[in-house]
């Protein structure tokens, strides 16, 4: 379901009021129920993957727990240091498959699903009549990509003793389908969301008006900047002269802010309709355009995979025994401060690869991530080389260098981001040799005929500055605090003219240039 | 000093390292910094840091820092 | 002093409480008010453009009966003159026809119709018989946006709508029309409100003229057979009218193209035949109405202007005055009033045509010169 459509927002509707009419104890059931039912609006394969992973690692979980138990049981009842040891090492080395074993079910149902096409293929069964599979499969399972990592880090954490496991098969099942998340996630740690989620929750006007004003304010940067300036990218992609020289460089620009504005309008979406019912999720998007170097970028935008990923794969493997040994020969060699960091950079690397491939397995989504890692390695490098010099760190605290950096962070990340367009790395980096060397045709010329009119683009631009305004007043918290001092009439009417402000200028409906289609008629 | 601050001190000399209790969340200590500390800590001074003590509480000030590390060495 | 606290503290939270529900209840109304009143600025006037969509919503502000009903596309709201048939032979009538309409159009129209009033006579153009399916959305919206809400209305919707098309965006043409924010002009604000008349009882006034240049090339049509569903609502259009107890006539109208098959012409004969009908191809009678395709077309023989509808219109009135008895409303001192403004209205709209028409074309031949 599409999280821009009028059925979405009515399903929502049924569930809030069933939600908030039910016995307390009874909410987060029909948070489960309204879940299953949204998976099984995506087709059969959704329900059989997501009931298969929240099986084996529900199960597989519940025995990892059980030999913690053991554990703290054997601390107080063995009496030599060597039987405890030995016996410690067996139950470490038994949890340790266990995980194994979870984390290996999940990556391979996550990586069958991703190279679906070419592995029913190579199996001969990619023909629509006669393979069942083919058929079962052609829609592929709805949230996979988050709740496999939601599953994989609930496991470690379970081995690694946060926090015991969830006994109910069916709340644990909620963590893993809750609806909001399928779509676009974010990425939900165990603890911080199931606090919530378990819990009863009161109706609160105040937090429901909140909530949706989030929601609307995220229909209003995706239907309305995001899905205009897709028009105007499809006609770019269709036509090879719209690609060449400057055009190269807006096609770019649009590409960020459509980027931009579809993600984190579509998590604000869900932000505010978990909030509706009472749980906070964490932010997936903090102001990611004021970052300083590409590291900060990924620690401001889509900030729960680059913190899952920092916190389940980066940190133990880079703390990892071999790692540290690593580092210590590195150092012994030579003393230059490259080799004593060369584990981290390594790291890095590895890390960034993984992230690419959790986008997509295919070259351009690989060099995309080899890309990122190597900006970030570098940027983690000059930092540490020249911090060591006083004229440096006195310049890093000037405005100058400060707009310096972010608008060159802004421009990096513009072109990175642009990988994700093209099929292969060699598209990407042939459409940028055009971008640099092309001849382009008239910029004006070519702006007025994507599809847009000039009263558009003035909306558009209109749009992006209110934005900019809004997130500086959410920042400052200024726009919470006023919110909450409004009279309930004028919050409800803020909330009205954003839904008219949604019905008159998104980008929805038959054939959008209504009118001109109409009287291009005649 | 105790190991924690003396490579702190390397590692940011401009700041009063004792008194800030922001490092995380001022943005001053970043994944690279703690990694960096934390090698140094392990590597040099046999202190071993696991990953999964590495959250936000145990690293905003020198004085988390140093509890984290006694903490560990109790425990073993 | 404790006592007083809570007792202020209850009646604020009553307060507040009952601010609540009235707050939501005013910012609902704003919503539907603000929702309507924008939905009715968004929506297309068809005033001074596309005035074709105006007329489904021409007949509701007739105030008097009508004997005769024209059914049909632009062969009808085009080629015939209610008023032509009012001046000559007194009858009443009215062209229920727009922009391509289709066959199960033209009945539900007709089925609204007699729920307002009988008429005696039914006259159904057939060139719409080729058509099985909705032409396109936006003819769609041009015959339904100013059709009233019906049980007629939401079938023929339903038999009409095309596969992007939802229903919702028809109850709340908010939804369909609202990108035309920044197509906005002056005839969006300046007929808010009201819409006056842009056709005269149906017809849609042409005093232009432009000849009929070549004979268009006839093309071979692999299957020449009309739709089922064509068929299937000429039956009821037929049943209909003999529930009503009105008469039905089918017409071809004399256009020179989109080319009039044989094997078309046969069928309509056949149809009528067996269903004891007069059909009349007032191609094959052009003649004898006197039609001269080089001055009584506005677009080289698609359609006729006011000067071929008038000669068509008479020779039409001719047959239904001696074949039928409809009462002369020229007699009757209500209707008869009614139509001395729809003449006046209709004659000074001619007037101005034509030295608009005239102007244009001295000034087209100067700049030729």
């Amino acid at each position: 379901m599409n999280l821009t459509s009028i059925g979405f927002i009515l399903f929502v509707a049924i569930v809030l009021t069933i939600y908030y009419v039910v016995g307390k104890h009874l909410q987060w059931m029909v948070l489960l129920l309204s879940s299953v039912g949204f998976i099984g609006l995506s087709g059969p394969f959704s329900v059989i993957a997501v009931s298969f992973v929240s099986a084996a690692t529900y199960g597989l979980t519940m025995a990892i727990d059980r030999i913690n138990a053991q554990d703290s049981l054997s601390q107080t009842q063995l009496s030599t240091v060597t039987d405890r040891s030995v016996l410690s090492a067996r139950r470490h080395t038994r949890k340790n498959l266990l995980l194994t074993a979870i984390v290996g079910i999940n990556l391979l149902i996550f990586i069958a699903v991703r190279l679906r096409d070419p592995l029913l293929l190579g199996l001969h069964l990619n023909n629509e009549t006669d393979s069942m599979l083919y058929r079962l499969t052609s829609t592929l399972p709805l949230g996979l990509s988050f709740y496999v990592f939601q599953a994989i880090g609930y496991a470690i954490d379970v081995k690694n003793k946060k926090y015991p496991a969830e006994r109910n098969f069916l709340k644990f099942t909620l963590y893993l389908v809750f609806f909001p998340c399928l779509t676009v996630g974010p990425i939900n740690r165990f603890e911080p969301l199931t606090a919530a989620l378990y819990q009863p929750h009161c109706f609160d006007g105040l937090q429901l008006q909140k909530g949706l004003l989030r929601l609307l304010y995220g229909l209003f940067k995706k239907t309305i900047v995001a899905d205009r300036l897709l028009i105007a990218l499809r006609v770019m992609d269709s036509n090879q002269e719209l690609q060449t020289g400057w055009l190269f460089w807006i096609y770019a620009l649009i590409y960020i802010i459509v980027l931009y504005c579809d993600f984190s309008g579509g998590i604000d979406i869900i932000v505010g309709v978990t909030s509706m019912f009472g749980i906070k999720l964490e932010e997936n998007f903090l102001y990611p355009f004021y970052s300083k170097n590409i590291a900060e970028f990924w620690r401001r935008w889509h900030i729960t995979l680059g913190g899952w990923f920092r916190d389940y794969v980066y940190y133990p493997l880079v703390l990892s025994s071999f790692m540290l040994r690593f580092a210590k020969r590195m150092k012994k060699i030579s003393k230059i401060l490259l080799s004593s960091q060369l584990h981290i950079y390594l790291s890095t690397l590895v890390i960034w690869l993984l992230i690419g491939l959790w986008h997509g397995i295919s070259s351009n989504y690989i060099a995309w991530g080899i890309i990122n890692g190597v900006l970030v390695i570098f940027s983690m490098y000059t930092d540490s080389r020249l911090k060591q010099y006083g004229w440096f760190r006195s310049i890093t605290k000037t405005k100058l260098y400060n707009y310096c950096s972010i608008a060159l962070t802004f421009i990096l990340v513009t072109i990175t981001m642009l990988l994700d367009r093209f099929g292969s790395f060699r598209e990407y980096l042939s459409a940028l040799h055009g971008g640099f060397t092309g001849q382009s045709i008239d910029v004006l010329d070519a702006l007025s005929s994507l599809g847009l009119s000039l009263s558009e683009y003035i909306l558009v631009a209109f749009c992006l500055i209110l934005i900019i305004i809004i997130g500086i007043l959410v920042r400052r918290e200024t726009l919470d605090r006023w919110f909450k001092k409004c009279s309930p009439l004028l919050r409800f009417l803020i909330i009205d003219v954003s839904v008219m402000v949604i019905v008159v200028f998104g980008v929805y409906g038959i054939g959008f240039d209504a009118a001109q289609f109409i009287y291009g008629q005649f | 000093m105790s190991a924690a601050a003396e490579i702190l001190s390397r590692l940011f000399p401009d700041l009063d390292i004792a008194n800030c209790d922001r490092l995380i969340d001022d943005g001053l200590l970043d994944s690279f910094s703690i990694i960096t500390l934390v090698t140094e800590l392990a590597n040099d001074h046999s202190i071993k840091i696991p990953a999964t003590e590495i959250i936000p509480e145990n690293f905003n000030s020198l004085t988390a820092i140093e509890s984290l590390i006694d903490k560990l060495i109790n425990q073993s | 002093m404790q006592h007083n606290l809570s007792m202020a503290n209850s009646k604020k939270m009553s307060i507040v409480s009952s601010k609540v529900p009235i707050g939501f209840l005013l910012a609902m109304l704003y919503l539907v008010i603000s929702f309507f009143g924008i939905q009715q600025l968004l929506v297309p006037k068809y005033q001074t453009k596309l005035i074709e969509g105006a007329l489904p919503g021409e007949y509701y502000k007739e105030k008097i009966r009508h004997d005769v009903i024209f059914l049909g596309d632009c062969e009808i709201y085009s080629n015939i003159s209610p008023i032509t048939l009012y001046r000559q032979y007194g009858i009443s009538s009215f062209l229920r026809a727009t922009s391509s309409q289709t066959l199960w159009q033209s009945y539900y129209f007709l089925e609204e119709i007699f729920s307002y009033e009988t008429p005696q006579i039914v006259v159904l153009s057939i060139s719409a018989m080729t058509e099985g399916s909705a032409v396109s959305e936006a003819y769609n919206r041009l015959n339904f946006d100013n059709m009233r809400w019906s049980s007629s209305k939401y079938r023929s919707i339903k038999a009409s709508m095309t596969e992007q098309e939802t229903y919702l965006s028809y109850l709340l043409p908010l939804l369909r029309y609202h990108s035309r924010w920044s197509q906005l002009s002056s005839e969006d604000f300046s007929y808010y409100f009201s819409s006056p008349e842009v056709s005269h009882s149906g017809y849609l006034m042409r005093s232009d003229i432009n000849p009929l240049d070549t004979l268009p090339a006839v093309r071979v049509l692999a299957d020449y057979e009309f739709p089922d569903i064509c068929f299937e609502y000429l039956d009821r259009i037929k049943q209909l009218c003999d529930s009503h107890g009105a008469r039905l006539i089918l017409m071809k109208a004399p256009s020179v193209y989109p080319h009039w098959h044989e094997q078309w012409d046969l069928q309509i004969r056949e149809y009528a035949d067996a269903n004891n009908l007069f059909y009349y191809n007032f191609i094959e009678l052009n003649d004898d109405i006197g039609i001269d395709m080089s001055t009584d077309s506005y677009d080289m023989g698609l359609h006729l202007n006011i000067y071929g509808a008038e000669k068509l219109s008479s020779y039409i009135g001719l047959i239904l005055s001696v074949q039928y008895q409809l009462p002369d409303c020229r007699n009757d001192p209500y209707i008869s009033v009614i139509y001395d403004k729809k003449i006046a209205d209709y004659d000074l709209m001619f007037s101005e045509q034509k030295r608009e028409w005239e102007a244009d074309k001295s000034l087209s031949i100067d700049k030729k010169d």
